[in-house]
């Protein structure tokens, strides 16, 4: 037998519309949990503060007196380290604020070094060392230990445009 | 004299006939395009000395032939012939796979699944040409382009069929670096080749540690015919992201999938004799290989061209390529089609995504067709 009434004879479009929504299914599911594992392993890190949230019980309305302490008081900012960079450290700066954009929050100094010797940027291993000296990049603890990101609680700021402010 | 003349009729120069003569050279061919252009040595290089000893010509009943009872080639080929030595190569791809770029990005994974399309209309094209449905399927799993998935089946469906089906599947991975550019070019546009991946996240120890025992049940409750390809496979990458195994790991990686090459390749070889072999039947599986090999590496570039327009994080549709599951050498003709476009466009990290998919997905491509079939 031969052609469609083969096919059909052996089933074999049952067979290929079944196999092929199997192999469909079986990889989009998995697919579908591995994209929320992270998330996932993250909530179960944190298992204790949200069963503490979720045990938390109801307190009674505050008095009067209760409301007027919890009033906010007038907070001063919060001071930001600065670090004083010259011209080329701050064109650098920039620079490498650029090239890790496209890695992500997250990158790695190897790929980094890489990317700027590529482009021509120079010294920077030197720019780098100073930049992780002075905070500007730190490293990331626990099982992201080898990758950094830009710490956000510190800031670059041109010493020229420091002088001529001063 | 008379002596001399019954020794001289038992040469393989008196028996020898044009069909082992042809064999000899396929042989050849295989030894040759391992060691000078480099498709799939490991492989092709056993292959093609186990089709040159399977192929000099010996007296029947001397118990030397690998169909013959009692001769050491048949007990070797034991473990092709009931399915032992491809769970055992899977071990070790386990065992040296690292899945960090599927974790990922895990919706690559779908390329993989895309990809077995060439399986099922391969399965459809072969029954239409007349094969009955149990060499149909084994047929069809040629288009998953894995070697050991292809000889498991095989094996438990049409075990007569396993030396064609075995050299066709291992001649099409080898000849991966051929077969798909051309299928890149056709049906991808200059622009959708040089689309550019964002870098994938970083993936923590546990999820890869956790990633081997969840993939094993999620895919072993859907289709437990693939338990034995699945379960070592899984089993080995385990052994390696544990970490408190590695002497395992090592072993499986290195020794084990190096001896388990070894005997398969040279099996494999051996049992394609000239009489066996070379029948119309054999030009048939050949010919819906390679078509389905087409089939599967157009199936992942089309479905990577239909997620791109549903989705806002564009994937460049060369990695679809890849979801045909011969590993590596798919993943690196994709960078190297991606290079030629964009020197400075480096896909193959994210090429491993679909590659290594496309095993999973060949694998339970496997299992359903041995539970429908058998």
């Amino acid at each position: 037998m031969y052609g469609l009434s083969a096919i059909s004879a052996a089933n074999g479009w049952l067979i290929t519309a079944a196999g092929i929504s199997i192999v469909f299914t079986g990889l989009a599911v998995l697919a579908t949990v591995l994209a929320n594992l992270e998330k996932a392993l993250t909530a179960w890190d944190k298992r204790r503060e949200l069963m503490k949230k979720g045990r938390a019980t109801p307190r009674p309305a505050p008095t009067p007196e209760e409301v007027a302490a919890a009033k906010p008081k007038e907070e001063t900012a919060p001071t930001v380290p600065v670090v004083d960079l010259s011209q080329e450290q701050m064109e650098v700066h920039g620079y490498f604020q650029w090239l890790t954009k496209r890695q992500g929050e997250i990158f790695s100094l190897p790929r980094l070094l890489e990317q700027a010797e590529k482009r021509g940027i120079r010294n920077p291993y030197t720019h780098l060392d100073f930049f992780l000296r002075h905070g500007l990049i730190q490293e990331l603890g626990g099982e992201q230990r080898g990758f950094y990101r830009w710490n956000p609680q510190v800031k670059a700021k041109s010493a020229e445009e420091a002088e001529v402010g001063s | 004299m008379e002596l001399i003349l019954d020794f001289l009729g038992n040469t393989g120069f008196a028996l020898a006939d044009y069909r082992h003569l042809i064999m000899i050279a396929v042989g050849c061919t295989f030894i040759y395009l391992g060691i000078a252009k480099h498709y799939e040595p490991l492989l092709l290089v056993p292959i093609g000395f186990g089709i040159l000893m399977g192929n000099i010509p010996v007296f029947k009943g001397l118990g030397l032939g690998i169909y013959e009872k009692g001769s050491v080639l048949h007990y070797l080929y034991f473990g092709v012939r009931q399915g032992i030595y491809p769970p055992l190569i899977f071990l070790g791809i386990g065992a040296m796979t690292d899945f960090s770029t599927m974790l990922a990005r895990p919706k690559l994974m779908l390329l993989g699944a895309a990809a077995q399309v060439g399986i099922f209309t391969t399965f459809l094209a072969a029954l239409a040409l007349g094969f009955p449905a149990n060499e149909a399927g084994s047929i069809g799993i040629i288009g998953g382009a894995d070697g050991p998935t292809a000889i498991f089946l095989s094996a438990k469906l049409a075990p007569d069929l396993v030396g064609p089906i075995a050299i066709a599947a291992y001649s099409y991975m080898a000849l991966v670096p051929v077969i798909q550019p051309p299928i890149m070019y056709l049906l991808t546009t200059k622009e959708e080749r040089l689309i550019r991946m964002s870098e994938p996240r970083a993936v923590s120890k546990r999820e890869k540690i956790i990633f081997p025992i969840v993939g094993f049940l999620l895919c072993c409750f859907l289709a437990p015919a693939a338990l034995p390809l699945l379960g070592m496979l899984f089993f080995g990458n385990l052994l390696k992201e544990c970490l408190v195994a590695d002497r395992l790991a090592q072993t499986a990686r290195t020794g084990l999938i190096d001896i388990v090459t070894i005997l398969l390749g040279v099996t494999v070889g051996a049992s394609t004799q000239a009489d066996v072999f070379l029948t119309a039947k054999s030009v048939g599986i050949f010919c819906l290989g390679a078509a389905s090999f087409m089939v599967a590496t157009a199936g992942g570039i089309l479905f990577a061209k239909l997620m791109n327009l549903v989705s806002k994080d564009k994937i460049n549709p060369l990695l679809g390529a890849a979801g045909v599951s011969a590993v590596p050498d798919s993943a690196r003709v994709v960078q190297l089609v991606g290079n030629r476009e964009d020197p400075g466009n480096y896909l193959l990290m994210h090429a491993m995504a679909p590659n290594i998919s496309g095993v999973i997905g060949s694998a339970i491509a496997a299992g359903v067709l041995w539970s429908f079939l058998l």
